[in-house]
């Protein structure tokens, strides 16, 4: 049965490094027994039982039946409650190849330690009062993060900086409440405003939860990594292209298995931005008849692209195909390549275009500043409101809680100019309250009372 | 025994519960000081306001005397909030205090069953165990035994007076305060804290100008009670007037004379109804305040200056109140004061305010740290018909926050306390729009049926009520909206064809069933078309109000038990840890709206509260 977050806590673990070759990976366990659990699949049990916390001891991850050694290790003992979750806890340090883990992970969860749900560890480390939601989002993103960048952004959300802006869009939110909530607990004789309320005042808040809210195009970024697509003509070089990347700069991710996608995709970061790259090439090059649902994924994939890189054989020209691509494609975030710079025949690139040789590496330096600029470009990370705030939402659940103040604070404007009744009206920035306090915390009526005494003067 | 209940106190709370007690068929004895200041109005000549008109209604609607009280004592009707919203309407009367005070007098002389004596309350006494309340010792040396005893002092319990650097014992100035029943109290264990509220200066009607002030008159007066049909009172008119830069200096000339700055009251006052002292420090910006100069009664030349609430010396009283247009030649009759009083730490009782340290006492009114005449007598009713089943072994009543403000009032102060005065507020409803001052009878007369307190008048016209409010849904579907209806009204065009009833829901429809059908208006009651009109226009509304409120309800529904421990919740922060063992509330809900417990540790809670226990698992 599907185990959800608020079944009993059970052991758990998971790869706490991002998967991939690495001088170390460092898997995570955590839950109440993890330590029984865990002496269970290492050399010195017993020292591992009476291990003190944050202690750490050097060891043998072993498989359990048979005791064969998996790989060398350092386990850290975390006692409850004192580690991260707030529950026992063991880290082990191994070898980071992806063999190694792979068989450590196999190990631990035939020992009876259940795969971490996506943010498990957070969510414990929440529910145990260690963390807030925010914080816990962004540990989360810290541990996954694979960039500088990415890393820097996740700190400084860390040290509150998106808490704050948050804070101030509540702070906002209780004086529009207030502004309600004092005509309709005070008669215009003890001091409540005779004139109803401003339509500004509303419009102050909704631009500054929409700043935060927009922003989250570039967090998503720095988070998940820019989604870019490499495609164009069969035999253009996408995937010389692709594999020159991979090649020049450092790769985070290595390349996923194409047996279960026909796509393949790899991590890369440039400038400091992660970067999903995808290579649609085994799209075009199915099998026949699958061709056209090649042809629709490949869209859909471009489609929902952060930026597109699209790749023409300089020898052979723009086909109209290549025309046509470029014309539907229109404004959007592209960088246009014109590969092959190293061939003999080679045209002189037109307008637009970046002569480079994916063979050759020739003209790559410009083609990788031209992408990050794009990246950055289209997620409006130069100019723009989203970037003068200088902190970003990350986390899809943010995001979804944002809109949902938003939408509920344009409920509020439109009931506001159709007549609706204050004490209706008063229901839709209750339900915006609601959804902004579950991300800072909840906006209690204590706390709007407050606001409404230090704002007027009331009382007969 | 010689009673079965015995109300310390003839307030607002003590009336309620001494009249409930009894026409529960308890032998009820009313301890009260004086018997000539039973039900007096201490502050303000007015009941009711918004949100405090809806506790008004809903006492009456649970078979209260309230409504009644102020219906026959009423000379001035308004209904406030209607440009907020319908629903958060609510009716307020200027009230006779003399009038008030002795139909208070009389409905208890005239209750069967109810006996009432003279004297002052010093301590209680309790069975050998110390658990059980056994009745009181009075300052003469009685001792009266009753199982149950239901504690309702108001301002009178170990109460200073302050006027300027002038202060002495008493409960309303000239009224001796009740000594000795608060330090008893501390020895026995209770937890008492002090609070403090202030009261108006009142001047001679003969004194002031009239023509230097804007007349305010009422709106035609109709019953707060649903017992009534209608009310028919003489009427008088308040006046407006306001302070300027003159009073203003004045009062700061007194400041360092005031009790409230120079630190002589450490109790408590309410925000909300601030002396004008604090009003001019904490809003020196301001270049007036608005005062409400209101009769205190028929039969009275006193007039009560609301909005002046002070507690600064006389001499300073004198000379701002005569800087106020109007007011030039303002004669004092009595000076307004501050009081300072003993409360009850009341998340120390029970949802039925009964105390958790003292079975068989029940605490009720400003003695649980509220404040006002409404909150005070929906906490009286609440007690006696509670202390009633205590003594017959029912299930104590306990009204939720989605089904009345005294529900919300009670539920708030046995689970928050009371930081100052504790006032109701529409706010503090998470579901107001369907709290309406007139569905206050469709709520609650049902359940003061089952108890017992409603009478065969009051379930005849409830019957008669329903019937009607059916009968006019009905006719109110079957109008249609025709093109004439939208030839006058341009409003109405999207509606042609529609029922009456449903074209109502939209906010750009104005007016009521009447606007449409005014021949209803000859064949049913207003109140009951408002009440249809106001189901449809806020149908949609309560729908989302209900969508809000569902996790609320929710964590309502998840009970706590009594002996939970809160100390085997793992990871529960030390602080929720010991306001939740201190709190020991009944629900999740309750749990959740403690300050000090984050959403982590409700969730933590919500966890170990949905799980089964497990003993074995550490």
């Amino acid at each position: 049965m599907q185990r959800s977050y608020l079944d009993d806590p059970v052991p758990i673990m998971a790869l706490a490094t991002p998967p991939g070759e690495s001088a170390i990976a460092v898997i995570r366990t955590a839950g109440p027994g993890s330590i029984a659990l865990a002496s269970s699949c290492f050399s010195r049990k017993a020292a591992l039982l009476a291990a003190s916390g944050h202690s750490s001891l050097f060891g043998r991850l072993i498989e359990p039946g048979s005791g064969d050694t998996v790989d060398e290790v350092l386990a850290t003992v975390f006692r409850a409650p004192s580690s991260a979750t707030g529950e026992d806890a063991v880290e082990f340090s191994c070898h980071g190849s992806p063999a190694v883990t792979r068989k450590a992970l196999a190990v631990l969860e035939a020992a009876g330690f259940a795969p971490a749900l996506p943010g498990e560890f957070s969510f414990r480390a929440f529910l145990h009062g260690k963390t807030d939601l925010v914080r816990a989002e962004a540990v989360a993103e810290l541990v996954r993060s694979g960039s500088e960048a990415e890393r820097a952004e996740a700190l400084r959300r860390l040290e509150g900086g998106l808490s704050d802006r948050i804070a101030s869009a509540r702070s906002q939110l209780i004086a529009v409440l207030a502004e309600v909530q004092v005509r309709l607990d005070f008669d215009e004789d003890q001091g409540s405003p005779e004139e109803g309320i401003d339509a500004a005042v509303l419009a102050r808040v909704r631009s500054s939860i929409a700043t935060l809210s927009e922003s989250y195009a570039f967090g998503r970024i720095y988070a998940e990594g820019a989604r870019v697509v490499v495609a164009g003509r069969p035999n253009a070089g996408k995937s010389s292209l692709f594999n020159l990347m991979l090649r020049e700069e450092r790769s985070i991710v290595s390349r996923e298995p194409g047996t279960t996608r026909d796509w393949i995709e790899a991590g890369v970061e440039l400038e400091g931005l992660p970067v999903r790259l995808i290579d649609t090439a085994g799209l075009r090059d199915a099998p026949a008849g699958t061709e056209a649902e090649g042809v629709a994924r490949s869209r859909r994939l471009v489609a929902g692209a952060d930026a597109l890189v699209y790749v023409v054989d300089g020898s052979l020209g723009l086909a109209p195909e290549d025309l046509d691509f470029l014309a539907a494609r229109g404004k959007a975030a592209t960088v246009r390549v014109w590969n092959k710079a190293d061939h003999p025949s080679c045209l002189s690139a037109p307008e637009g275009f970046l002569a480079m040789s994916a063979m050759t590496g020739e003209g790559f330096p410009a083609f990788a500043s031209a992408l990050a600029r794009t990246i950055r470009d289209g997620s409006g990370a130069h100019g723009g409101g989203a970037s003068e705030i200088g902190v970003r939402v990350a986390s899809s659940r943010q995001k979804a809680l944002l809109d949902r103040a938003l939408q509920s604070i344009d409920e509020a404007s439109s009931g506001l100019a159709a007549g609706i009744p204050l004490d209706a009206l008063s229901l839709d920035l209750r339900a915006a309250a609601d959804s902004l306090g579950e991300i800072t915390g909840e906006i209690s009526s204590a706390e709007i009372l407050e606001a409404i005494f230090s704002g007027f003067c009331l009382g007969k | 025994m010689d009673y079965e209940a015995i109300v310390i106190g003839g307030g607002h709370a003590g009336i309620e519960a001494a009249l409930a007690l009894a026409r529960l068929g308890r032998r009820t004895l009313m301890v009260t000081q004086d018997l000539e200041a039973v039900g007096r109005l201490s502050c303000n000549p007015a009941v009711g306001g918004l949100s405090k008109g809806n506790l008004v209604r809903e006492i009456d609607a649970l078979g209260g005397q309230m409504g009644l009280l102020i219906d026959d004592s009423m000379i001035q009707y308004r209904m406030l909030g209607r440009s907020r919203g319908p629903a958060v309407q609510s009716p307020r009367a200027q009230a006779d205090k003399a009038l008030y005070s002795s139909l208070a007098r009389r409905a208890l002389e005239a209750q069967a069953g109810l006996s009432l004596f003279m004297d002052c309350v010093v301590d209680i006494f309790t069975d050998d165990s110390g658990k059980r309340v056994e009745g009181v010792l009075t300052a003469r040396g009685n001792r009266i035994g009753s199982a149950c005893v239901v504690l309702t002092t108001g301002t009178f319990m170990e109460s200073r007076l302050f006027i300027g650097d002038w202060s002495a014992s008493g409960g309303r100035l000239g009224e001796p305060a009740a000594l000795g029943l608060g330090t008893a109290l501390r020895a026995r264990g209770f937890s008492l804290g002090r609070m403090k509220t202030g009261t108006p200066a009142r001047i001679r009607a003969g004194t002031i100008d009239t023509g230097e002030m804007a007349r305010q008159d009422g709106e035609e007066c109709r019953p707060f009670s649903f017992l009534r049909d209608s009310v028919s009172r003489p009427v008088a008119p308040c006046w407006v007037t306001y302070t300027n830069e003159d009073s203003h200096r004045v009062i700061r000339s007194g400041m360092d004379r005031s009790p409230l700055f120079s630190g002589a009251i450490v109790g408590l006052g309410p925000r909300y109804c601030p002396s004008i002292e604090d009003k001019v420090r904490r809003f020196p910006e301001r270049e007036r305040h608005q005062v409400f100069v209101e009769p205190e009664g028929l039969q009275t030349d006193e007039m009560y200056l609301n909005g002046l609430s002070t507690s600064l010396p006389e001499d300073i009283q004198a000379a701002f109140i005569r800087t106020i247009p109007g007011l030039r030649q303002a004669e004092i009759a009595r000076p307004g004061y501050a009081v300072e009083y003993d409360y009850l730490d009341p998340r120390r009782l029970e949802p039925s305010l009964q105390s958790r340290l003292l079975k068989g006492l029940f605490v009720a009114g400003q003695t649980n740290g509220s404040s006002g005449y409404e909150e005070a007598a929906a906490q009286g009713l609440v007690a006696g018909i509670n202390a009633s089943r205590f003594l017959s072994g029912d299930e104590a009543m306990v009204l939720s926050r989605a089904e009345a403000y005294i529900g919300v009032l009670v539920d708030d102060l046995v689970t928050l306390g009371a930081s100052e005065p504790y006032r109701m507020f529409t706010s503090r409803a998470e579901r107001r729009l369907s709290l309406r001052q007139d569905s206050a009878d469709l709520r609650l007369t049902p359940i003061a049926a089952e108890i017992g307190l409603a009478d065969e008048e009051r379930l005849e016209r409830f019957r008669r009520r329903l019937e009607g409010t059916d009968e006019i849904r009905e006719l109110a579907s079957r109008r249609r909206i025709t093109r004439e209806d939208a030839a006058s009204d341009p409003a109405l065009g999207p509606h042609i064809g529609e029922a009456l009833v449903h074209a109502l829901r939209d906010p750009k429809v104005s007016g009521g069933v009447s606007r449409f059908m005014p021949e209803l208006e000859a064949r049913f009651p207003l109140e009951w078309l408002e009440t249809v009109a106001l189901d449809s226009r806020y149908s949609g509304y309560e729908a989302k109000e209900e969508r809000l409120a569902h996790r609320m309800e929710r964590a309502e529904r998840l009970r706590i038990p009594g002996d939970f421990d809160y100390a085997k919740v793992e990871g529960l922060s030390s602080e929720a840890q010991e306001k939740l063992a201190a709190a020991r509330p009944r629900t999740l809900g309750q749990a959740s709206r403690l300050p000090g417990v984050r959403r982590s540790d409700a969730a933590l809670l919500l966890v170990a509260l949905s799980r089964p226990v497990d003993s074995s698992r550490g």
